[in-house]
């Protein structure tokens, strides 16, 4: 078996626009659900008591903090809106090639747009 | 331990179909909650409590919970027989990633019933 020739050289292929939103909705799933622990914690200590709330708002505005919320934050838009475009393609809707790299454009350029708006406002 | 149970809980197009459902039931609670925390100031604690305090919002929360770990350990089950061949070392990382749905899970549940 590993005697096989590798023909496939992969740093001479430039990977397709729907290939890429596929491989990022696949890593902002594995993104999330590692980050999932850090908001399951958020959200009892924000709710156990006041005290608690004001240190959890402290926690949550340090800078580290904000990068993984920034992380989080697009995880979240990324997966939800490639996850919508994988719904139309089960219903057959966008199947075609220009229809298909149109879409993911539209994914990439909608969950970074909405990122910076979200990160804006909150 | 099971081990299809681990490997493989039910068919691949009964995961397929959980999959979508699940997905839609998220955005649909995504879209409800994000339209009631705009009407709801939840920037202190009496406002994030009393938001809470609502016997729906609990509820829709915590079905979410669920729904959405669901919906990762399928997904978890996926990427982790895509990458790790040894099936040795897979069945101790997606016993690891279920302790952890099922930690998090008691936890969400304790707070959200309480």
């Amino acid at each position: 078996m590993s005697k096989q020739p590798k023909n496939l050289n992969l740093f001479s292929i430039r990977l397709p626009l729907p290939a890429l939103v596929s491989i990022l909705h696949r890593l902002s799933g594995v993104l999330l659900f590692l980050l999932m622990p850090f908001l399951t914690w958020a959200f009892y200590s924000s709710i156990s008591s006041g005290v608690n709330f004001n240190k959890t708002v402290l926690i949550l505005n340090t800078w580290p903090v904000q990068i993984i919320k920034l992380f989080f934050i697009w995880a979240l838009i990324h997966h939800l809106m490639a996850g919508l475009r994988h719904l139309l393609l089960d219903l057959q809707i966008g199947n075609d090639l220009i229809v298909a790299r149109f879409s993911s454009k539209t994914v990439l350029i909608i969950s970074f747009l909405l990122t910076a708006i979200v990160v804006y406002l909150v | 331990m099971n081990i299809k149970w681990i490997k493989e809980p039910f068919g691949g197009m009964t995961q397929w179909v959980y999959q979508r459902f699940t997905a839609l039931f998220m955005v649909v609670y995504l879209l409800v909650m994000g339209i009631l925390i705009l009407n709801h100031s939840v920037f202190d604690y009496a406002g994030w409590i009393s938001f809470f305090d609502s016997w729906l919002v609990r509820f829709g929360t915590l079905i979410f919970f669920y729904v959405m770990f669901f919906h990762a350990w399928i997904g978890i089950l996926h990427v982790t027989e895509d990458y790790i061949k040894n099936f040795t070392i897979r069945r101790a990382v997606n016993f690891c990633f279920l302790m952890m749905i099922i930690y998090q899970l008691l936890i969400l549940s304790f707070y959200l019933i309480k």
